[in-house]
């Protein structure tokens, strides 16, 4: 009797039992990825969309494109952060460790996106997305910081070795071409709130992936131009679909709104005081070409005579009426000092990020649009890369881009012969004087119509071609550029890529050794040319 | 055997002898009562027995005995724990004798709570523990108990977070074992795992974390009967894959044997300041390069001369008045406590109450804390069946925790940025304009963004909590012999919570939709159960050799919710409900784990000199998918001066000695859910979210092993006035399990292994000598030391790193690095020659380094508690003095402090700067002889970490009381028993540190990365008076 009593007591309490120990340990609030009865991967595709096309937030937003990409292209300058170390071409790992972390945890979302669907005749569209997206987030980040591990889906290894930059755009190419043939409009895609860029409509992911790949093809012009011609003319060729026509093509993503950091950043960092300015290098830029009389409407006190209309919608004068451009590279203790102080420099425009009380928070960010592709083509057809008429593409994006910052007068301004500071006109057909070649006409309509969003392809044309013409920064990182030529005709002068975040070289030793060599003699630092950069110089502004 | 026979024979023929004396000659009634010579108050539950016989009595609730003393005896034997046994010689014409007991000097056959909640001769266990004593608390009273044990036991470490009384802290016993998880110890109160939680921040930048307090601050002081700290694991081997770090073991009170109702009222009423405060300048006013500026951040202006400037709110004279923080914004911090507790008892059963209330008004206006606690334990006997039930409700109201780290909001780092010119008037005057005078709305500040005005952080952007806690549990014990019991228990530690955090509207940098103000309501609630059972039995195996013998089983289960509302960018402003968000954020996360062991001792003793003890848990835990693991233990100790006395050798002084050994194995689990893979998921706007974790999961886990061997010697001499306790130990954690950073290549930041090898060795030293100890003047010394080394011997293959402070703080790390030690600080040095003279660049600014490189650690090599208790007529001062020697500390706040201008140390070069010594110019190599100023060279070594590093040690009086015991001669007049005033304080002052006016041990987090302070509210020294009433 007793025995069964203490035996009793013992079951109470549950003691002789194990298998449901192994089923508390399984989370009720998070789906395991096995779960079979839906299909992750139209969300995975969906997420990274939004992710991919934001930086994933402001958190990153900031640190990446208004810290480093923003001042790197020279198109913008935060104010009144004085400490912003970045602007000196300081490397900053704090900035870029989130950036560095999250780019091939989005890759690796994509790979199995890839392989899931692979061989699933339904799926072939997601697979074919999937994999143009992955080359448009790998190039960035690959333009960004170079030599890079990168996951592939073809060969699971554990921990992926660096890729060079060549190797990584040769996959690059080779991927878009798949991703291209695969592309089948009788089949179905994501719905319109899934993609939230074409909202379904896969005939204009075949665009943005062609011109996605003209793009890519141009950056190797310098290094390969053999390579550059063949996935040019490809990118271009009507049997593949061809490249974007019109705005309506434009590659574009709303932000969701929905929880902070989410809304179009920009108006973000004016909420923290974080505000934009423009540069001097820009100033420089828009200046009087065009020939276009400062317009009435906008009053300021300080303001060039003549000014690219464009520019002033672009930025506002500053609040004292000063439409000015702030030196770039300021050293830490005259950053928002007199002549630079913000309430003396031309701020990001009310067009952009909208009024103090009512921002412009739902504004899409610009991935790549219409007009980038003209100048492209442009360019490709000036240099020969491609069949095409270099002279009525260069005008069409002009056009283009003058509808879209809402100006009027574009017929004139393509005829004007009056020059910039750098000496370049806008007249296609005027090459009369320095720094007024053809190349730097497209080059620096290019660099206006990029702005402010796609803003990292202006950095990567500057360190190609050198080109538009930029101020060398006041004050750089003495320990780098101290030895370095400050000359805006010598592509050394300006900063090449952004150093892999310290952390890399003690949690992945190994393979970041390796990945060093790969960088080539000037190892891991913001001196280093990528593989596609040869130190060319199209610049021949004389001052 | 043959030897046994005979003895056995020779006990029943005394037996027989006695028995038969005992119908020969009548026996006599001895009576009398038994009370305690310092005091007078009467002793129930005193020993009395015939001497050389086995004839005895105990004392009554009246402290009243009646003895049948056989005719023949003469002497009684008086003995009661905690003092010294006394004998009388029986006279034939007395029948009554009042005895006066004293108190003993020293205990040895001290009783101790042990694992489990065993009580246990000290002397018998194989390895180190030690006990404080309930009183000990509640006289120089901390709102957080934890903080208490500071300084008080060697080898275990307080690190109180800088958020005041509300705040929690971090305990470590013998240096830190884990690399990834927790190294605090479990918390056991009454026999029962219980929530110890501690939490702060692992953010340096803040993001409007608060810190929330630890669990062990809950249970009252007043309700505390005594504390047991189980040092190695050989003490807490019972506890198995929790007693990884050790245990702090709560004993609480329980009724007590006693005539009619005891009622005891404590008052204790407190004021606190800030210890110490930080040094600033008061000659240079706002501005940079040495000019007003009324946009800048720092004090770099030119010397303030009173004369008009255009400052915040218009003009104002360019001073410094009105800009003291202690003075002009903080408040003095009022704590009292009033506890009143009722006893009543009889033979059978007994009854305890007891009710406590902590008010609190923070240094910090707008902020408190008080504390309910209402605890009732009852006991009860029937024949073989007796039942122990104690339910403790504690109810707990906070509002305003300061925020911490890099907040915007925390007006500790603020202040050190605010510049010297800007009054604190200046802040208050926007009260008058609801604060949102700004052209954008948000609260006006010297500089818009980084920081915000203190008003707006104390009176707008508010916090506040209410906690529920129960705990409580019942207890049956069934005696089925003299030998053998069996004890089961049920026991529940019940948390609710609600955490409301506000931010106005207006408030920056927090803005959704374009919209400012947010609100958020985070829920979260925490049942701990506990079932358990334990078989004893104890008795004599054979001649000389007596056995206790334990066999129990144990079940922990412990469910937890979590569930956030909150809405971001309120629409009706300054309206705050969830509802009224533009956007609404939701979380709910549930989680639970079980462990259910099995247990075993076996303790052995022979001829009471030698003693052995075995114990054995297997542990199966549901965070290892419910893999079984095995944790023994075995210790031993001989007592020498006992097997000397035996041996009849003479000990001359020494009237104790024992050593002791011990070796066990135990674990630590981990958390759930991790062993499988899962997504993130969240639905919004028509479409699925989903995100993978960002680490990897590892099916295959093995708890974390510690495995640890110790040593000890225990002397006393010269009649127990002189003890000394010697332990040496040796640690090693096997099989952590470590979140490591995985390359971001394999698509995750992180992976969770089973690897290395953690050992902490080390010595401890407890000293307690009386060097008087006459009628009227005591004096007691007590004296604990220890050292604890670590060293990291193995990490994982490939990984020789492991980063354990926050990834986003990019100029330090505070890493565990394989051949290093737990802790060790990386940074950025001056960038030296070969002759260690500083580069320069050409501005004569020092350089950093390239590479980073270790510059100290911060766990203290050493550390020593002082205390002293001296009783002149009644009269008792008690002091305890701590130090930490050695380690090294980054003081983010003297950075902020010194980059921005404000503190004193700045001053120098402010006119004509200066040249840094003994430079090198790093481009021509030749000696440095440009003057740099005060402002370019602070702000331009802001980024060479070696700059901000301090050495920690530091020295502190931190308690000290004077009471007075009011003799019961003059009391029971009053119908009181007894009353006690005394003067108290604790934090008194910084006898040593290096960082003046800062605390070397600020913290702003409980995690594993110290080492970092930054923007933390200084200690706080508080001084009152403590008022303790007996009736």
């Amino acid at each position: 009797m007793k025995t069964k009593i203490y035996l009793t007591i013992l079951m109470a309490f549950g003691l002789f039992s194990c298998s449901d120990l192994e089923e508390m340990n399984i989370n009720p609030d998070k789906p395991s990825p096995e779960l079979n009865k839906y299909d992750y991967s139209r969300s995975k595709v969906s997420t990274l969309l939004r992710a991919g096309s934001t930086y994933n937030g402001a958190h990153i937003f900031q640190r990446l494109k208004s810290l480093h990409i923003d001042l790197y292209s020279q198109m913008l300058d935060e104010v009144p952060s004085g400490w912003t170390n970045t602007r000196n071409y300081f490397s900053n790992d704090g900035w870029t460790i989130d950036y560095w972390n999250i780019i091939p945890s989005w890759i690796s979302s994509l790979n199995i996106v890839i392989n899931q669907g692979k061989d699933d005749p339904d799926r072939v569209n997601s697979v074919a997305v999937s994999k143009i997206w992955r080359v448009y987030i790998q190039s960035q980040a690959c333009d960004v910081f170079g030599v890079m591990p990168f996951p592939s889906y073809k060969q699971i290894v554990e921990n992926p070795p660096y890729v060079s930059v060549q190797d990584q755009y040769l996959e690059f190419f080779t991927e878009l071409d798949e991703a291209i043939k695969m592309i089948d409009p009788a089949k179905g895609f994501l719905n319109g709130k899934e993609d939230m860029i074409y909202e379904g409509d896969i005939t204009k992911w075949k665009k943005f992936a062609n011109s996605l790949r003209l793009r890519l093809a141009l950056r190797v012009s310098e290094v390969n131009p053999s390579l550059c011609a063949t996935q040019a003319q490809a990118a271009i060729a009507i049997i593949n679909g061809g490249t974007m026509e019109s705005s309506g093509d434009d590659a574009k993503c709303p932000p969701s709104n929905k929880g902070w950091g989410q809304d179009y950043n920009y108006t973000l960092l004016f909420g923290w005081g974080e505000t934009q300015h423009m540069t001097s290098s820009f100033e420089k830029l828009v200046t009087n070409i065009g020939g276009i009389d400062w317009p009435l409407s906008v009053s300021a006190t300080t303001k060039p005579a003549k000014i690219d209309p464009r520019a002033v919608v672009m930025f506002d004068p500053s609040s004292s009426g000063i439409w000015k451009g702030v030196t770039p590279g300021l050293h830490p203790n005259n950053v928002n000092q007199s002549p630079n102080a913000k309430t003396e420099i031309a701020i990001l425009g009310e067009f952009i990020v909208g009024k103090p009380a009512a921002r412009n928070i739902s504004r899409d960010y610009d991935l790549m649009l219409y007009e980038e592709v003209c100048f492209l083509k442009a360019e490709a057809a000036l240099r020969g890369f491609a069949t095409g008429n270099a002279k009525t593409e260069y005008e069409a994006g002009i056009h283009v881009s003058f509808t879209r910052w809402g100006v009027s007068g574009a017929e004139a301004y393509i005829l004007s012969n009056d020059k910039n500071t750098a000496g370049t006109s806008a007249n296609f057909d005027d090459i009369s004087g320095t720094g007024n070649t053809q190349l730097e006409k497209i080059i620096t309509q290019k660099y206006i119509s990029l702005f402010p969003d796609v803003s990292i392809e202006a950095w990567s044309d500057k360190r190609r071609l050198n080109l538009p013409r930029f101020d060398v920064l006041a004050y750089r990182d003495p320990l780098i550029f101290g030895s370095l030529p400050s000359d805006i005709t010598d592509p050394r002068s300006f900063i090449k890529r952004v150093k892999i975040p310290n952390a890399e070289s003690t949690n992945n030793a190994v393979e970041y050794e390796k990945g060093v060599i790969l960088m080539g003699t000037g190892g891991d630092r913001t001196s280093t040319n990528l593989w596609w950069d040869i130190n060319k110089n199209y610049c021949t502004s004389a001052i | 055997m043959r030897k046994k026979f005979k003895q056995v024979l020779k006990i029943t023929m005394l037996v027989m002898l006695f028995a038969f004396t005992n119908v020969l000659y009548a026996q006599r009634d001895i009576t009398g009562v038994v009370k305690d010579a310092k005091d007078g108050v009467v002793l129930p539950g005193v020993n009395v027995m015939v001497k050389g016989t086995s004839v005895g009595s105990t004392t009554n609730v009246d402290g009243k005995y009646s003895v049948k003393v056989p005719s023949g005896s003469t002497i009684l034997v008086f003995s009661f724990i905690g003092y010294n046994s006394k004998e009388i010689t029986l006279i034939d014409a007395q029948d009554s004798y009042d005895v006066m007991l004293e108190t003993s000097t020293q205990e040895i056959e001290e009783l101790v709570v042990t694992a489990l909640g065993v009580k246990r001769e000290k002397k018998a266990l194989g390895y180190s523990m030690e006990e404080i004593k309930g009183e000990g608390l509640t006289e120089t009273r901390d709102p957080n108990v934890s903080n208490a044990l500071t300084g008080k036991i060697a080898g275990l470490q307080v690190r109180q977070a800088s958020s005041g009384p509300s705040g929690s802290s971090r305990i470590t016993i013998r240096g830190n074992n884990s690399i990834s998880s927790n190294n605090q110890p479990l918390l056991v109160v009454d026999g029962m795992p219980v929530s110890s939680s501690t939490s702060g921040t692992d953010d340096y930048w803040g993001n409007r974390n608060v810190d929330k307090g630890s669990g062990m601050a809950d249970i009252s002081p007043d309700d505390i009967e005594s504390m047991s700290i189980l040092k190695g694991p050989a003490a807490s081997a019972l506890y198995g894959s929790l007693a990884g770090n050790g245990v702090i073991m709560i004993t609480t009170k329980s009724g007590k044997l006693k005539k009619g109702l005891g009622i005891s009222f404590n008052t204790n009423t407190t004021f606190e300041k800030p210890m110490e405060t930080p040094d600033f300048q008061n000659v240079y006013g706002q501005g940079i390069n040495g000019a007003f500026d009324v946009t800048q951040t720092g004090s770099w202006g030119s010397a303030m001369d009173g004369s008009n400037v255009a400052a915040l709110l218009g003009d104002k004279p360019y001073s410094s008045s009105g800009n003291n923080l202690y003075e002009d914004f903080l408040r003095t911090g009022v704590t009292s406590t009033n506890s009143l507790e009722l006893t009543a008892g009889n033979d059978n059963s007994t009854l305890r109450i007891g009710i406590s209330r902590m008010d609190n008004k923070g240094i910090v206006p707008n902020s408190k804390f008080e504390k309910t606690s209402f605890d009732v334990r009852t006991t009860g006997k029937w024949n073989k069946l007796s039942a122990d039930v104690k339910i403790n409700y504690i109810r707990q109201i906070t509002e305003n925790r300061i925020k911490l780290a890099g907040d915007p909001d925390n007006i500790f780092l603020n202040y050190l940025a605010t510049p010297r010119s800007v009054a604190f008037s200046d802040y208050d005057k926007y009260k008058e304009f609801n604060y949102a005078k700004e052209k954008y709305g948000s609260p006006a500040v010297f500089e818009a963004n980084t920081f915000n005005n203190p008003y707006w952080s104390a009176y707008r952007n508010t916090n506040k909590d209410n906690k529920d806690r129960m705990l409580g549990f019942f207890a049956l014990q069934y005696d089925f012999t003299s030998w053998l019991n069996l004890k089961a228990r049920y026991g529940l530690d019940y948390t609710s919570s609600m955490f409301q955090d506000r931010l106005a509207t207006g408030t920056p940098y927090w803005t959704t939709n374009g919209i400012t103000g947010d609100f958020r309501a985070i829920q979260e609630i925490n049942k701990i159960q506990n079932a358990d059972f334990l078989f004893t039995a104890q008795s004599k195996l054979f001649d000389k050799v007596k056995g206790i013998f334990t066999f129990g089983g144990n079940l922990m289960n412990s469910k937890s919710t979590y569930q956030l509302t909150q809405a971001q960018g309120l629409e009706i402003p300054d309206y705050y409900s969830v509802l009224n968000g533009v956007n609404r954020e939701i979380a709910f996360n549930r989680t639970e784990e079980e462990i259910r062991s099995w247990y075993g001792t076996a303790s052995l003793s022979y001829d009471n000199w030698a003693y052995l003890d075995v114990t054995a848990r297997q542990d199966r835990s549901s965070t290892l998918d419910g893999d079984s693991y095995f944790y023994p233990s075995i210790g031993g100790s001989i007592i020498v001066s006992q097997l000397l006395e035996n041996s009849g050798i003479k000990t001359g002084p020494i009237s104790f000695a024992k050593i002791r050994a011990s070796w066990a194995e135990v674990g630590n689990d981990t958390d759930p859910y991790r062993t499988r893979e899962y997504l993130n998921i969240k639905y919004d706007d028509g479409v699925l979210n989903v995100t993978p974790e960002n680490f990897k999961t590892n099916p295959n886990y093995k708890p974390e092993s510690i495995k640890s061997s110790e040593f000890g010697v225990d002397f006393r001499m010269f009649q127990n006035r002189l003890g000394i306790d010697f332990t040496y130990y040796k640690k090693n954690a096997f099989n952590q399990i470590i979140k490591l950073p995985t390359p971001p290549a394999t698509g995750f930041q992180y992976e969770y292994v089973n690897a290395g090898n953690v050992e902490n060795k080390g010595i401890e030293l407890s000293v307690n000598a009386i060097p008087i100890h006459k009628k009227n003047l005591d004096w007691n010394i007590s004296l604990n030391f220890s050292k604890n080394k670590n060293k990291i011997i193995k990490l994982t293959d490939g990984v020789k790193d492991h980063l354990l402070s926050d990834l986003s703080v990019q100029f330090l790390q505070v890493v565990a690095s394989e051949g290093g030690d737990y802790g060790d600080i990386l940074g950025y040095t001056y960038d030296r020659n070969a002759d260690g003279q500083i580069y320069v660049d050409a501005n004569g600014i020092p350089l950093p380094s390239e590479k980073m490189s270790k510059l100290g650690n911060y766990q203290p090599k050493w550390m020593m508690g002082l205390y002293n208790n001296i009783t002149i007529y009644g009269i008792n001062l008690g002091f305890l003095v701590d130090l930490r020697y050695g380690g090294k500390v980054y003081m983010g706040s003297i950075r902020t402090g010194a980059t921005s201008g404000t503190l004193a140390m700045t001053l120098d070069g402010r006119e004509t700067g200066f040249v840094v010594p003994n430079s090198i110019v790093k481009s021509t190599g030749e000696e440095n002889s440009k003057a740099v100023s005060s402002q370019d060279y602070w702000k331009g070594i802001s980024g060479i970490t070696e700059a901000w590093m301090y050495d920690a040690t530091n020295i502190c009086l931190r308690e000290m009381s004077i009471g007075y015991a009011i003799p019961t001669a003059i009391t029971q007049k009053v119908k009181l028993s007894s009353v006690k005033v005394s003067l108290v304080a604790r934090n008194l002052f910084m006898i040593y540190s290096k960082t003046k006016g800062f605390n070397p041990e600020g913290t702003y987090s409980t995690n594993n990365a110290q080492g970092i302070e930054y923007g933390t509210m200084p200690q706080l020294r508080s001084i009152g008076f403590n008022i303790n009433l007996t009736f």
